[in-house]
């Protein structure tokens, strides 16, 4: 009963927060510009050897993805706070955990959603052969949007409601995810030069460890990032 | 038995304090007139000795920093968010001494100011996660949001930690490995690392009676002008 | 003593006793001879020695109140002297510096099951401007696990005479139909206990007598009632007392209002 009731809430948060950006943008279009800005620039810088270029486009990528993801993680909370829902929001019955994991699955899917726009983008703008495995290619991005999404929440949460909040977002949470990046942007390099191997595999258990570890810490500490 | 100690504070730590002095020259004596030379280096090797002491009071202070929060968050009582805030800054002061000699290090090494090895790399991702927790800290009044959300940043940074040195680790394709040291180095090394986590506490110590003397103060004048002395006295930790 | 506190000592209204007569296992002689012998003194909420510093500044001070279940408070005072914090402090939105606040003989108002029993309107309305007052509704029946949650709302919305605005989204309403939504998202799980922060500043004359009509219903159902008003006369019709803040204290406890069996008489 209670799984059922947790569950339930779960999803009619998750709803309310797409109904709300669907009806009225405000997180998805400043997210897919400033990634595609990020794409452009960083591709023209890709005019390279083909195997120098397979060596830094998964950095690049991931690079461009995770800045441009910040602006989602960002709108997490504030955007609770401006319409004037937060203290409302935190007295809902519901364990923090669940507000915690709602708003990692709504980071989740945006980055998803950006994914899907600038990964195509990229590989048409840097002929660089990313496509021809999908499967090991969605197995990274799965891996590393939890564990980024996971780690920006919690940040977001702590940060919406400074005062000179500006650019701290990005400044606290860039260096808490350097391991996903660094997974994130090896195994790309790998997969792209072909070798999904033992050295690949350990690059995947970094991205699912740090995913899972970050999870459950962010489950844990959210009952102090929801206070006033 | 506290209250002794409590009575004596200022001479005990005055006698703490000379001795952690006397400890720390004696292993800088040690390295520079006991310790072997190094066949390869030479003299520019003794840096490694300052290096890893450093380095681990560095990890030391955002592993404790951690705790303490931890602590803060289970118990709320200020005093041990001075006591987080505290390791944090000595260990943030370790980590930024860990680079400049890291760094100096590297120079005499590799002929390069700078080079992308994992315990650099992770020391360089340390220093900007304290930085960016004592960022957010001075942009917050409130003592006890403060506290809250450094504390939460401190816990999240610590788990950090180890992901961020397996992850700078295998980026450069290092395995770990046991340097080969002549066992009078080794002791020397010890001797060094003991002397500098002594220092590393008495700092930490010193930094925390600061910070709860500076609340104290503040509390009492905020008292004053409220002219409500009975709440707030409760409040000042011991 | 301030001028406040002189004027009310004029009125011979009574100075809030020590904590000694506030605080203890029973109600003390005033509370309940104030509401008369018929109102069960079982305490819904009791703040005891609640202070809540902020930037070092205290905003509550040495807070002592205790609320039976049935009764109807309000609290007055000019602004800043933290009626919303108290109201806050209350339903555990913000953690007290110092001392306590025990919900339904329950150590605090952050459990789930304390929560579901409570509904609050605070300063901002909490409602979400691109969804529809339904969904709004519906949003907030759900969190706190309303079985029939489509038709609890649609009855809310025609008691309120608000179907016709059912489908419009929030933001495109006035301030003071807001406000009634936002007075509805409170009761759309049928709380036990409402806390309602300046409930009829953006209400207008209709709108203020909608709300009189919600408040004696409420009492007279006898469920417990906290609100917060600048309204004097709307604090004296409704409330069974008033309790005057500060600078963050109890400066005085009025009594006033109807008496609660009164009102059940005449429902």
């Amino acid at each position: 009963m209670q799984a059922r009731e947790t569950a339930n809430s779960l999803w009619w948060l998750i709803h309310k927060d797409l109904i709300r950006e669907v009806r009225t943008p405000q997180v998805w279009p400043g997210m897919m510009l400033l990634g595609l800005v990020l794409v452009f620039l960083l591709a023209t810088q890709l005019d390279l050897p083909l195997e120098q270029k397979g060596r830094v486009a998964g950095g690049l990528l991931w690079l461009a993805i995770f800045f441009a993801g910040t602006i989602a993680c960002d709108r997490s909370f504030s955007s609770e706070r401006d319409a004037g829902c937060w203290l409302t929001l935190s007295l809902y019955p519901i364990p923090p955990s669940v507000l915690f994991l709602a708003k990692l699955i709504v980071n989740f899917i945006a980055l998803v959603a950006l994914e899907i726009v600038l990964i195509p983008l990229f590989v048409a703008l840097s002929d660089v052969s990313l496509a021809s495995r999908p499967g090991p290619l969605i197995l990274i991005a799965a891996l590393g949007n939890v564990g980024f999404a996971a780690v920006g929440t919690v940040v977001s949460g702590l940060t919406c409601g400074l005062r000179h909040r500006g650019g701290l977002l990005a400044l606290i949470l860039l260096p808490l995810v350097i391991p996903v990046i660094f997974g994130t942007a090896e195994a790309t390099r790998l997969l792209v030069m072909g070798q999904t191997d033992l050295q690949w595999g350990r690059w995947i258990q970094l991205l699912a460890v740090f995913a899972f570890v970050f999870t459950v810490i962010g489950a844990l500490v959210f009952e102090f990032v929801v206070e006033d | 038995m506290s209250t002794v100690l409590s009575q004596h504070r200022p001479t005990v730590m005055k006698a703490a304090g000379i001795v952690i002095a006397s400890l720390v020259l004696a292993s800088t004596w040690a390295i520079f007139f006991v310790a072997p030379t190094e066949v390869t280096m030479g003299d520019v090797q003794r840096i490694i000795y300052f290096h890893v002491s450093v380095a681990w009071c560095g990890l030391a202070g955002c592993l404790a920093m951690g705790c303490c929060a931890a602590m803060f968050l289970a118990r709320r009582r200020l005093t041990w968010d001075h006591w987080s805030q505290a390791a944090g800054e000595v260990g943030w002061l370790c980590a930024t001494l860990t680079l400049l000699t890291g760094s100096a290090w590297a120079h005499e090494a590799w002929g390069t100011w700078w080079t992308w090895e994992p315990r650099l790399t992770s020391s360089l991702v340390l220093w900007i996660i304290y930085a960016g927790i004592f960022l957010v800290r001075s942009s917050i009044e409130d003592p006890q949001s403060r506290a809250r959300i450094g504390g939460v940043l401190a816990v999240v940074g610590m788990a950090d930690v180890p992901l961020v040195f397996m992850a700078t680790r295998w980026f450069r394709g290092v395995h770990p490995v046991s340097p080969e040291m002549d066992p009078v180095m080794k002791w020397v090394l010890l001797a060094s690392v003991v002397s500098f986590t002594a220092l590393f506490t008495y700092l930490t110590v010193l930094r925390r009676r600061q910070l709860d003397l500076s609340e104290s103060i503040a509390q009492r004048e905020m008292s004053a002008w409220s002219a409500d002395a009975p709440a707030l006295r409760r409040l000042v930790p011991h | 003593m301030t001028s406040s506190q002189s004027v009310l000592a004029s009125r011979n209204l009574v100075l809030p006793m020590s904590r000694d007569l506030m605080s203890g296992p029973d109600l003390p002689g005033i509370l309940t001879a104030r509401r008369g012998p018929h109102v069960e003194a079982r305490r819904a909420v009791e703040a005891v020695g609640v202070t809540v510093v902020y930037e070092r500044v205290p905003v509550l001070r040495d807070i002592d109140l205790a609320i039976a279940t049935g009764e109807t408070v309000a609290l007055m005072g000019p602004n800043g002297a933290g009626k919303s914090t108290l109201l806050k402090s209350l339903v555990g939105a913000v953690r007290p510096t110092t001392g306590c606040v025990r919900w339904f003989e329950n150590p605090s108002p952050r459990r789930i099951r304390t929560r579901r029993r409570i509904g609050v309107v605070g300063e901002e309305m909490g409602l979400y401007a691109e969804l529809t007052v339904t969904e709004n509704l519906r949003f907030a029946g759900r969190m706190f696990g309303v079985s029939t949650v489509s038709d609890r709302v649609a009855s809310l919305l025609v008691e309120c005479g608000l179907k016709a605005q059912a489908d419009r989204p929030v933001g495109q309403l006035s301030l003071g139909t807001r406000q009634r939504v936002a007075i509805l998202r409170a009761l759309v799980h049928e709380p036990q206990f409402l806390v309602l922060d300046e409930p009829s500043c953006n209400l207008d004359e209709e709108g203020r007598s909608w709300l009189e009509g919600l408040f004696r219903r409420w009492r007279s159902s006898g469920r417990t009632l906290c609100f917060a008003s600048h309204d004097a006369t709307e604090c004296r019709t409704l409330a069974d007392r008033i309790v005057h803040l500060e600078a963050g204290r109890i400066v005085a406890i009025e009594p006033c209002g109807c008496p609660v069996d009164e009102l059940r008489r005449s429902a």
